[in-house]
């Protein structure tokens, strides 16, 4: 009888504990990270001709400023 | 019970990953005067550390650094300025992670940005220029 | 011989000579052991299982001598230890000696030091007592390396002169210290003469006069490396009782150096140092270096051989060439700092003292000295410094400079009397011109902790223009004069902080800064975090400032959350209402043409429209404008939403006749764009404006 009493807590323990553990990993926004590098590097880099490796051209609008975005409304 | 208990679980991980979803499309801002000005600067060093990326001279680290790695390949008297280079641009670079980081509201993300540049800057380097692997050892691209 | 021979030998600079002439010692030895005693016999053999000797430990030594068919002698040596060296296999072989009652000498022999063959001649006196040995390497090679070693002895002194002509300084990794031994030398010439003199086993009087040239030498990471170097070294040094006196001098002519993260090139640069040897200590009583190009140094010090300590140094120097000096020396220990990027020239003097492991009391005077900064961050032209410091007592000194530069703020013609105390360094009051104000320091105090330096000061500010002052900034223009009391800031971890508020008058108006925080005021990214806050500043002379066209009243304004990244914003939520009290509010049809811009036309109804063309001046209730800046877009909003839906906004609310009612649209625009748009509107409406 008193063994059942612990059933409902361990889908919280088992939900706590899968958060505790995968939410780090996933939280930072390592795609979106990865194009944001590539586009500052490409431009540190191109004044010396095209980096070789780099095939990754299009970051977000925004990503730097050299793509300034207008939201303004007109 | 035990399914009761499958089927919970089943639910947060389903949570979990529509939260990562929805986290991993939030916008990565880098986009700040700091980033802008960092940016400047290193590329009109860069037209003076491209030599040496070249020589082998200067490599890249896997911390997103660089590294003076053979001095025997400057002569004598340019490896002082070589040194300068290489404290000024990683200083740079250290302040670039940071900023990134602070862009986004998440000064705790600077390690995270660190190593993703430290990759990118290493895929994206020239063939022959040298960079450090995981190990610690170093590889010509 | 003492075993006091072996510190001796091991660390003392002239002396490692010592080593290079202990090899031939031992090769004479055996000759005098072995040659005049036995002339007589037709031939003998005999092994030495174990030599030991404070200088060198030998193993399995066999001489053998054979009268027939011609006289041979034939040193061999299993092993050979000497001053942290090991040989193997030594073997000398003489096959033709000639041997008289006078004594002996061999023309051709060859010594074989493991793959190394020379050849080597000796001539062994007894009448003139004297030893002349010759060593040449096998085969000759072009630079036509010769070693002579000459001893001559009377009873029981003896001196001993070697000759070094085109001698590989190879050799000369052994003078070198211990830890340094990674290092190779890749190829040198050495020339000169070595000589020794003393009695029975001990050393009494050594002098040296050496020439090193085509030195080269350096370690695998190349951090430490020369080329092309040549030296010349002097030295001599004599025993007098149980004391030596001692000097030497070193003159570099030529070649260049990187010794991490220094360089420098040979250009006549001197150094002489002499003194003597006393109980294991050694005083340096007169110490000079002469760097060519920045200037003389002199030095003197007391250095325990035992323990390896120094345990006092005084160094002066005057004058000094600072350019120079900061290039090679001062800015590559400087990389980290914001002194990284920056040049100097002028004259510097410095004295300094250190004892028992504790710096004792430096001077620095500097003289017509500019810094300026690559980056423009900060420049400072002709200064003249005066600081002193010292362990235990009070110092005053002072500092001036003609006109200096920080962060685009020009400061005047200033003297600033300055106190040092142990660690800590402080302004107790001071005026500088700041534009065309003043700011006055007071209680500047700065210490020097583990995590680096910290400071703080308090002080006031005398009316400096606020339009001069933004120009030096390079920030959006403002009005008024920036005056009054400055409360206390700090400096800690590369943060400035600000404790208390900040008050001045702008536009007949009250402006309070508090919570300013400056990180990293001289990087290249320094942020600046503060709230702002404006009250009852005149619209008048605000709009009459920026040529905004005319508006009456008077507003408050709050900009909280401020945060400038390289002086520009990148947050702030700012509000600006119309101050309560009873004043004029009127707005003129220039400026109600420049809001309509800012909104992007269709910010007023076509009706009022109509009515702009009939009256220059309009009156109102209440202005209201928001913007919550996040990176470069602001979200704007007004006095309250005019529509329920809320997407838009009352910006001018209107009363009396004329009255005009202004309405936003945008909730979001871009603030670089706003800016523009700005700009634009003054522009274009500027002949309208009265």
């Amino acid at each position: 009888m008193t063994k059942r009493n612990y059933y409902p807590i361990l889908p919280i323990i088992a939900g706590f504990a899968l958060t505790a553990c995968v939410t780090i990993n996933i939280y930072f926004p390592a795609a979106a990270a990865e194009k944001v590098a590539d586009k500052i590097i490409e431009e540190v880099w191109k004044t010396g001709g095209k980096p070789g490796g780099n095939t990754q051209s299009g970051g977000k609008p925004g990503d730097d400023a050299g793509n300034k975005t207008d939201k303004a409304k007109p | 019970m035990y399914k009761q208990l499958i089927r919970c679980t089943a639910l947060v991980l389903l949570g979990l990953f529509l939260w990562a979803g929805h986290a991993g499309a939030v916008d990565f801002e880098a986009n700040t005067p700091a980033v802008t000005r960092l940016k400047q600067n290193m590329q009109q060093r860069h037209n003076q550390l491209a030599p040496f990326y070249d020589t082998g001279a200067v490599g890249l680290t896997r911390d997103g650094l660089i590294v003076l790695r053979d001095a025997n390949a400057v002569p004598l008297s340019g490896r002082q300025a070589v040194n300068a280079l290489v404290a000024a641009e990683n200083q740079d670079r250290n302040a670039l992670y940071r900023e990134i980081a602070l862009a986004n509201n998440h000064p705790e993300w600077e390690n995270d940005i660190r190593s993703t540049f430290a990759q990118r800057w290493i895929a994206s380097a020239r063939s022959g220029w040298w960079y450090q692997q995981g190990n610690g050892t170093w590889q010509k691209k | 011989m003492k075993p006091d021979w072996l510190w001796f030998h091991r660390d003392i600079f002239p002396s490692r000579v010592c080593r290079l002439f202990a090899r031939f010692w031992l090769f004479f030895l055996i000759s005098v052991l072995s040659s005049p005693a036995v002339a007589a016999l037709p031939g003998f053999e005999f092994m030495l299982q174990h030599i030991r000797h404070p200088v060198f430990t030998a193993r399995s030594a066999e001489i053998k001598f054979t009268a027939f068919p011609s006289p041979a002698l034939v040193v061999t040596l299993d092993d050979l230890v000497m001053g942290g060296h090991r040989w193997r296999n030594l073997r000398m072989e003489c096959n033709q000696i000639h041997v008289s009652r006078d004594g002996a000498d061999c023309d051709a022999g060859v010594l074989r030091l493991g793959k190394k063959s020379l050849s080597v001649n000796v001539q062994f006196s007894l009448q003139r007592k004297s030893l002349i040995i010759g060593i040449q390497p096998v085969p000759v090679t072009g630079a036509r390396e010769k070693w002579r070693l000459e001893i001559g002895w009377q009873e029981d002194k003896w001196h001993g002169v070697l000759k070094i002509m085109n001698g590989d300084g190879t050799l000369l990794a052994d003078l070198l210290p211990l830890e340094e031994k990674q290092i190779q030398i890749h190829q040198a010439r050495l020339n000169g003469e070595i000589h020794l003199s003393g009695s029975g086993v001990a050393i009494s009087a050594l002098s040296a006069h050496l020439n090193v040239s085509q030195l080269s030498f350096g370690d695998a990471s190349g951090l430490h490396a020369g080329e092309h170097i040549s030296l010349q070294m002097d030295a001599d040094a004599r025993q007098t009782g149980k004391d030596w006196q001692w000097r030497g001098k070193i003159a570099w002519p030529e070649g260049e150096i990187f010794w991490q993260p220094f360089y420098f090139s040979g250009q006549g640069h001197e150094f002489a140092i002499a003194g003597t040897l006393h109980d294991r200590h050694i005083n340096v009583t007169h110490g000079r270096v002469d760097l060519a190009g920045i200037g003389k140094a002199k030095f003197s010090a007391v250095a325990d051989v035992a323990g390896r300590t120094l345990q006092q140094i005084r160094f002066s120097a005057t004058d000094l060439e600072l350019s120079p000096l900061f290039d090679s020396i001062l800015r590559p220990l400087a990389v980290d700092t914001a002194l990284a990027e920056t040049s100097a020239s002028g004259r510097a003097d410095f004295d300094w003292h250190y004892r028992d492991g504790e710096h004792q009391s430096l001077v620095i005077d500097l003289q017509d000295v500019s810094l300026i900064d690559a980056h423009d961050r900060f420049s400072i032209e002709e200064l003249n410094a005066h600081i002193p410091w010292n362990h235990d007592e009070k110092r005053n000194g002072s500092i001036q400079f003609d006109n200096a530069r920080v962060l685009g703020i020009p400061l005047g013609a200033t003297r600033i009397p300055i106190e040092t105390k142990g660690a800590q360094f402080s302004i107790p009051r001071a005026e500088v011109a700041v534009l065309d104000g003043k700011m006055q320091i007071e209680n500047f105090l700065a210490i020097h902790e583990t995590t680096g330096w910290q400071w703080q000061f308090n002080g006031a500010l005398l009316p400096i223009s606020m339009e001069k002052l933004t120009e030096a900034l390079r920030i959006q223009p403002m009005y008024g004069t920036l005056s009054g009391t400055i409360p206390k800031m700090r400096y800690a971890n590369s943060t400035i902080t600000m404790e208390g508020e900040l008050v001045s008058g702008i536009f007949d108006g009250v402006a309070v800064a508090r919570n300013l925080v400056l990180e990293n005021p001289l990087s290249l990214t320094p942020h600046l975090i503060m709230d702002m806050a404006m009250h009852h500043v005149d619209l008048d002379l605000l709009t009459r400032a920026y040529s905004f066209g005319s508006m009456q009243g008077r507003v408050d304004v709050e900009v909280n959350n401020l945060e400038l990244v390289d002086w520009e914003p990148v947050r702030f939520d700012t509000k600006l209402v119309s101050s309560a009290g009873n004043y004029k509010r009127r707005i003129s049809q220039a400026a109600i043409k420049n809001l309509i811009a800012l909104g992007g036309g269709g910010a007023v109804t076509a009706i009022q429209r109509s009515f702009l063309g009939l009256f220059g001046q309009f009156s109102y209730a209440e202005i209201g404008w928001r913007c919550k800046l996040r990176g470069h877009i602001c979200q704007m909003g007004g006095i309250e939403p005019a529509t329920s839906d809320g997407k838009s906004y009352v910006l001018v609310k209107g009363s009396g006749i004329p009255a005009i009612t202004i309405t936003g649209y945008n909730q979001e625009v871009d603030w670089p764009e706003l800016l523009k748009r700005l700009e634009r509107a003054v522009e274009s409406s500027n002949p309208i404006i009265h």
